[in-house]
């Protein structure tokens, strides 16, 4: 049973910073931002290229970040003046961030596990010595993005999903507001795909493939399960946070409860998604009644 | 009686808008200025025009060059943060001059960055929006933490106004901002309007159905049907209108 928890916190963990990234888009700039998908990858494919050029592991962990940043940027910019909506601009991103991953990375994927990375120095000793260097990077992405959320600078980015228009109103530079939004969120992505691509070993420009609708899944299952025990949240930032740490918790539990019944891996995308169909309809059926 | 000698502080001249070149006028050759410490009722019935007029004066809708003027100057060559400074809006839906999912310190801080010096600290910043709130509804200075989606319509409305006034503008535009709330409420957010206007000397537009509301809180009274003034009524002055001729306009 233990192995079974500790499997899944594997896969939990490094998924996390890209859930709050999802969550932050999804749920506080109120933007479905499917660029995260692209920026995942772009951050595993640039710290691996880096790696591979004999560029630090911390140099090229920044870098990573940095090229994630970007694409914000990028995302928020394709917007810009309402020409294109966030979906869409998410979408032509990843479409164009796929042939660019391929670019940097020169073939379609890169073995790490012979290089010297952030974490090798901890699996080296031991894998507990490893793990606990893994937990304390994802969980320190995840306390300074929720110290960033409390911030002035998260203020104005929750404020633009609730109400752009009075934002202008106030004399606030929307434009700027967004794509530091989009820039946090797709740093994030990215630092998901440099800790992913450190554990599996390797780098692969297929690797982020359907990432933002699996955290968006997660996310909204969460949502479900902690307004049963939260019907006024408080605090809104920490009570995502919370939904979204439960949402991947669940929805790692169930897949690999599905592996565990030796489900054909032919079928278990499909079987997830039909299960959280039922468990989304379930608790809006009994919320609904409750009502 | 206005004195035409004092300049306005808003002139709207041969104002016309309609949304296709297929469709009929929603306001037609509007024309009339708003002197400083005015208090204009915009009276007419549902789709008389009142609030697409706000809009254009508010800059929500781009005017024609030199239709509408504040302070002498086309309201398209003024900067959206300088004149959203000196002319603000609250409309019956409070939910557009508020943040509804930020709790009403985070509300707070994002308006008082135009409006307000620096504070010390957090502290004394909840000191002050505590007592600030505090005049206009007792409860709200309680609820600093809570966010705005969770107030009652009529404590939302009185935040709305708080946070509107919080730095008064020069001209206030009132677009049926009490119409969704019920006969107790709307008075009590009323009477706190109208007591705030009178303090900081605020000019005002107010728009409404309402007759008797028309003939009590206004000096000047603008009849609109279809998007024109029928009728200026001056302070102290009995409108042309026939109680028949009032009630084919808004029944």
């Amino acid at each position: 049973m233990i192995s079974f928890i500790l499997s899944i916190l594997t896969q939990v963990l490094p998924f996390m910073p890209l859930a709050i990234g999802i969550s932050t888009s999804y749920n506080l700039l109120r933007a479905t931002d499917m660029s995260l998908d692209g920026s995942f990858v772009l951050g595993a494919v640039v710290f691996a290229k880096l790696l591979t050029l004999g560029c630090p592991p911390f140099l090229s962990a920044f870098v990573a970040l940095l090229g994630g940043a970007l694409v914000g940027v990028f995302v928020s910019f394709i917007q810009r003046g309402g020409h294109i909506d966030s979906l869409l601009a998410g979408v032509l991103v990843v479409f164009i961030l796929t042939s660019l991953n391929l670019i940097i990375l020169g073939r379609p994927n890169v073995n790490l596990s012979s290089l010297n990375t952030l974490f090798s120095s901890g699996f080296s000793k031991s894998q507990w010595c490893g793990w606990f260097q893994v937990t304390l990077a994802c969980l320190s992405v995840c306390f300074f993005s929720l110290l960033f959320m409390s911030s002035r600078a998260g203020l104005l980015m929750r404020s633009l999903g609730d109400n752009p228009r009075l934002l202008g109103r106030l004399g606030y530079p929307l434009e700027l507001i967004r794509s530091l939004g989009f820039s946090f969120t797709n740093l994030l992505a990215a630092s998901s795909g440099i800790i992913t691509s450190q554990i599996v070993g390797y780098a692969d420009i297929s690797m982020g493939l359907g990432m933002t609708l699996t955290g968006i899944c997660a996310i909204l299952l969460g949502q479900q399960i902690t307004r049963v025990f939260i019907t006024t949240p408080v605090v809104r930032t920490g009570t995502d946070f919370l939904a979204c740490l439960i949402g991947v918790f669940v929805y790692f539990l169930g897949l690999n409860f599905l592996l565990r019944l030796d489900i054909d891996p032919l079928y278990l995308k499909m079987s997830l998604g039909l299960l959280l169909i039922f468990f989304l309809r379930t608790a809006n059926m009994s919320k609904s009644g409750a009502a | 009686m206005v004195n035409k000698n004092i300049q306005s502080i808003l002139s709207v001249n041969n104002l016309s808008y309609k949304i296709s070149s297929s469709s009929g006028f929603i306001l037609k050759d509007v024309s009339f200025d708003v002197f400083p410490r005015d208090f204009l009722i915009l009276l007419g019935s549902n789709g008389s025009g009142k609030s697409s007029l706000l809009k254009f004066i508010d800059k929500r809708l781009n005017s024609p060059k030199n239709t509408v003027k504040f302070e002498g100057v086309d309201v398209n060559s003024i900067s959206t943060k300088k004149y959203s400074l000196k002319v603000k809006t609250l409309t019956q839906n409070c939910d557009d001059s508020l943040f509804p999912h930020l709790t009403l310190f985070e509300n707070f801080n994002l308006y008082a960055r135009n409006s307000l010096g620096s504070f010390e600290n957090n502290i004394k910043k909840r000191d002050f929006l505590a007592k600030y709130l505090n005049d206009f509804n007792p409860e709200l200075s309680r609820k600093l933490d809570q966010e705005v989606d969770h107030l009652s319509g009529g404590e939302k409305q009185m935040f709305a106004l708080g946070m509107t006034l919080l730095q008064p503008p020069d001209l206030l535009l009132l677009d049926e901002h009490t119409s969704a709330l019920d006969p107790r409420t709307a008075d009590n957010n009323m009477k706190m309007t109208l007591s705030l206007i009178k303090k900081h000397g605020i000019t005002c537009i107010l728009t409404t159905h309402n007759l008797h509301m028309a003939e009590e809180y206004g000096n000047r009274i603008a009849v609109l049907q279809r998007g024109q003034i029928l009728q200026f009524v001056h302070e102290g002055q009995k409108h042309q209108f026939t109680k028949e001729q009032m009630y084919q306009l808004f029944y």
